[in-house]
């Protein structure tokens, strides 16, 4: 048996070339690859981390960002205890889509997922988005929010942790296995609780 | 010394100071005698060492002689080495110079040879020697001409005649190309295409050959797309012709891959491969392109996918479920030609270049015929769901309650991990594990949303009981019976959710070539996501049942307790002894209860049944017992009762019921001591006889009045 406490999976979503494989590659395997191609269907890692004594074992999707790739990436939402949608800070079009993808993880995920805004590329001196855009976005759509270099590792180890923590603590107030964590029926209630705990915090 | 006059020295002393004197005297003398019988060794070593001293000036006069000669010698050695890199050099510059003369002479012989086999029209002898000409170091040549051009004009003219000729010769393999590519005389463009790298044109021979090859494969593929079109729709392949045809332009393609490869490996060379197959992709992908995107209007696959989903206009007809059932095999079947086709693609570059895997994939994963896969994937999924979503509808809508004499399930259970199982199996013949991997996804995703909510509902409706009311309820007889069978449904799927996906992680690895086990395991993963939610809906179930038929069951059957007077005399305990009316009626009762669930429970369910029973009948009971006075005789009548319930019980169960019963136990235990101080026993430390308890301090002190024989001030002074 592999030894861990809890297990999440994590799947990462936005435009094509907002850099989600180089923020997986940075956090998974401490690298940046140059000259990354597009993503082909979905990729899937695995890293084990430690936090308060804990092993908590993230298993991370990262989907290909192309339309053509949409129906194989929507199967994933459901599943998800976190979603991170993406965006490109010097690329308005990219920001622009939010909504779209917004509506696409209303329509497919569930809706106790825990939700994260990032944006990307912040080594880039070309900013578009200015921080408070995003993070005002984030807060009308009760999302948390972080900005992100994968090339200069800022804030990315930072960005998993937080949400293994997060997705830690959620299943330990509520006592759900770490085995079957959408055991529950899908009702309003449920619905209001993630709510109130994204309020709270 | 002896400055004061207190300071006599005795005769005594003086004579001890003068022996000790004596006895250094003594000393002194040996050791001087030793001395000089020294001396003599010292002095003769002395004179050795003086007489060394000399011979070692002509030590130093050989020693310098060495010197000198050693120095000679060094420079000899440099000398005769520098001699012998100029002699290198020198040769070096020998072997190059009859190398030159060498291409010097087959220079003039080329320039000859060619001109004599232009003449006579001999392609191949022309660009032979070409060839010979294109090897020699083109720089130094036209040095060489340079250094010589005063007195030999031949090297200039051979040169000339020669650069001439080259330019004559690509011209016209060129145009000869050209022209029996036009007339498809194969024989002439084989010729013409091993000449090319003879004269240096590998980039346009390929080029040209492949275009060739690209019309060749023109004609055949229209000829294809002709018969596609024309096929009748009574054809038993009409269904699937479109991927017959696409099978057709992969097999065309492969199969000229397969001839060419070795005439390229001789002819170009190996490096050359990787080149010659993402030009001749460029062909396929236009083929292919143009039947996809007639299979694409044909089939009406655009109009199909908007009025899937399409909620907002209820007058659409839906697509028919069969209909999409056939249009997905032909998907998956056009999906399983690509990925062979790709395979192979992949295979014949592996094969030579090993290093050159990823650009293997790229020749592929950049042509547009990928990218209109990927896109038909894509469709394919949003088919492959809706397929899925309305048969697993349909098999809800067709349901029926089966099994007469056997366990009540319904036909659902079976028909919709049937269609699950159909359609994750299909996916896997596309070769892709993503699309498996998505079909997976909904499969849970539509097990969770559609069957564990249908059961969900159902169980949580409730299971009408017999109540006042409920005897007015239409079809009573019939939504207990669907409430039955989906009790059982759950534990049925339950089963069945499990073995699917053990079933899926076993057989799928083997049959997907490349499988990334993880990705697929954590797919797989999710099925607990539906098993827990079965279970849920199962132990809600039983929840229901607790209370619409256990509790009030029981709690009817539990009123003839109180019928009996516990506090009795001999007579009346002999007559319970041998028949006691309230227990064989309870017996009765649930027994007739659980034979009647039985026939419609599965062994699981019914199990869980029985112990909910045994557990509630022990809950009545301790109720009504401790609403219950009791004496010596009426204590030991209870025990009888309650023996005889957990014997009923355990042999009833599959399972281990005494734990339900533990707390009806010790509270019997309680009533049947003979005195109340007996109690210390089961309360000391060292007593065997001392057990957990279930009851508190307060519930054994009340369990203790209970016994109307026991005084109140004993029991006030048992310490607990």
């Amino acid at each position: 048996m592999e030894d861990y406490k809890f297990l999440f999976k994590v799947v990462l979503v936005g435009n094509a070339g907002v850099g989600k494989t180089c923020l997986v590659r940075r956090f998974t395997q401490g690298m940046f690859p140059p000259g990354q191609g597009a993503t082909i269907g979905v990729d899937f890692m695995i890293k084990t981390i430690e936090i308060d004594n804990e092993k908590v074992k993230l298993q991370i999707w990262d989907t290909a960002g192309q339309e053509r790739f949409r129906s194989i990436t929507q199967s994933y939402y459901r599943s998800a205890h976190a979603l991170i949608l993406i965006y490109d800070i010097t690329s308005q079009p990219t920001f622009d889509c939010l909504n779209d993808w917004l509506r696409e993880i209303d329509e497919y995920a569930n809706n106790r997922v825990l939700r994260v805004l990032v944006g990307n590329k912040i080594d880039k001196e070309d900013r578009e988005i200015p921080s408070h855009v995003g993070q005002d976005f984030a807060q009308r759509h009760d999302m948390r929010y972080l900005e992100t270099s994968a090339k200069q590792a800022d804030n990315v180890e930072k960005l998993f942790v937080q949400i293994a923590s997060e997705l830690m603590e959620q299943a330990k107030s509520k006592g759900i296995s770490t085995e079957s964590p959408q055991s529950l029926p899908f009702n309003t209630r449920t619905s209001k609780t993630i709510n109130d705990f994204c309020c709270n915090r | 010394m002896m400055s004061s006059d207190g300071d006599y020295i005795t005769p005594d002393e003086i004579k001890n100071a003068l022996e000790l004197l004596d006895k250094d005297e003594i000393a002194s003398k040996k050791r001087l005698t030793a001395f000089s019988s020294q001396w003599h060794t010292v002095i003769n070593e002395v004179d050795s060492v003086s007489k060394q001293f000399s011979s070692l000036n002509s030590l130093k006069e050989n020693l310098f002689q060495i010197q000198t000669r050693i120095n000679d010698s060094s420079k000899l050695a440099e000398d005769i080495s520098s001699k012998v890199r100029q002699l290198d050099k020198i040769r070096g510059r020998v072997s190059e110079c009859q190398k030159r003369v060498q291409d010097l002479l087959d220079l003039q012989l080329c320039s000859e040879g060619v001109q004599i086999a232009m003449k006579n029209d001999e392609l191949e002898q022309a660009a032979a020697h070409v060839h010979r000409y294109l090897s020699i170091d083109q720089t130094k040549l036209q040095r060489t001409a340079d250094d010589m051009a005063q007195d030999c004009s031949m090297i200039t003219n051979a040169l000339k005649h020669l650069q001439d000729a080259t330019e004559l010769l690509q011209n016209t393999v060129s145009k000869r190309f050209e022209q029996a590519s036009l007339t498809q005389d194969s024989k002439s463009i084989e010729r013409y295409f091993k000449i090319f790298p003879l004269l240096g044109m590998h980039d346009i021979g390929l080029e040209k050959f492949v275009d060739y090859l690209g019309r060749v494969l023109q004609v055949s593929a229209d000829k294809n797309l002709k018969n596609v079109m024309e096929t009748s729709l009574s054809s038993n392949r009409a269904s699937i012709v479109f991927a017959d045809g696409l099978t057709f332009v992969f097999e065309e393609v492969a199969k000229t891959i397969e001839v060419q490869q070795p005439l390229i490996e001789t002819h170009y060379g190996p490096e050359y491969i990787f080149k010659f197959l993402s030009h001749l992709q460029m062909h396929c992908d236009n083929f292919s392109n143009v039947l996809l995107q007639t299979f694409l209007k044909t089939r009406k696959i655009k109009e199909l996918l908007k009025n899937l989903w399409d909620e907002s206009d209820l007058n659409i007809d839906k697509p028919d479920s069969k209909d999409i059932d056939l249009l997905i095999e032909e998907i998956v079947l056009i999906l399983a030609r690509y990925d062979l086709y790709s395979k192979f693609v992949c295979k014949r570059i592996n094969a030579d270049l090993e290093s050159k895997t990823s650009s293997a994939k790229l020749i592929l994963n950049n042509s547009k015929l990928c990218c209109s896969v990927q896109e038909l994937m894509g469709k394919y999924l949003e088919f492959e769901r809706y397929y899925m979503e309305e048969s697993i509808k349909k098999a809800m809508m067709m349901d029926t309650i089966e099994g007469d004499d056997d366990a009540l399930t319904s036909s659902m259970v079976d028909d919709v991990f049937f269609i699950i199982r159909k359609c994750v199996m299909r996916s896997l013949r596309s070769g892709s594990l993503d699309v498996l991997c998505a079909v997976i996804n909904n499969a849970v995703n539509a097990l969770e949303t559609d069957m564990c909510t249908f059961f969900g509902q159902i169980l949580s409706a409730g299971y009408p009981g017999s109540g006042y009311f409920n005897r007015f309820t239409p079809d009573l007889e019939k939504i207990r019976q669907t409430f039955l069978a989906s009790l059982n449904n759950t534990e049925v799927a339950i089963e069945y959710s499990k073995s699917l996906s053990q079933t899926f992680r076993e057989e799928i690895p083997i049959k997907l070539y490349d499988c990334n086990t993880d990705k697929l395991d954590s797919c797989l993963q999710d099925f607990s996501r539906v098993n827990a939610s079965l279970v849920t809906s199962n132990r809600n179930g039983f929840r229901q049942l607790q209370c619409s038929l256990v509790e009030p069951k029981l709690l009817a059957w539990m009123e003839p307790f109180y019928e009996q007077n516990y506090k009795m005399n001999e007579s009346e305990f002999t007559q319970t002894e041998a028949d006691n009316p309230f227990v064989q009626t309870l017996i009765l009762n649930v027994d007739g209860l659980l034979r009647e669930f039985k026939a419609k429970l599965t062994s699981n369910n019914y199990d869980v049944l029985v112990v909910a029973l045994a557990a509630e009948s022990s809950v009545q009971l301790e109720k009504a017992v401790m609403k219950t006075e009791f004496n010596r005789l009426g204590s030991m009548a209870l025990d009888k009762v309650v023996r005889t319930l957990i014997n009923y019980f355990s042999g009833a169960s599959a399972w281990p019921i005494r734990e339900k019963f533990a707390r009806l136990v010790q509270i019997t235990t309680v009533l049947n001591l003979e005195r109340v101080s007996d109690l210390n026993e089961f309360l000391s430390p060292d007593s065997g006889m001392r057990f957990s308890w279930k009851l508190t301090p307060d519930s054994i002190k009340q369990i203790l009045k209970l016994r109307s024989d026991f005084r109140e001030d004993e029991i006030r002074k048992i310490k607990l």
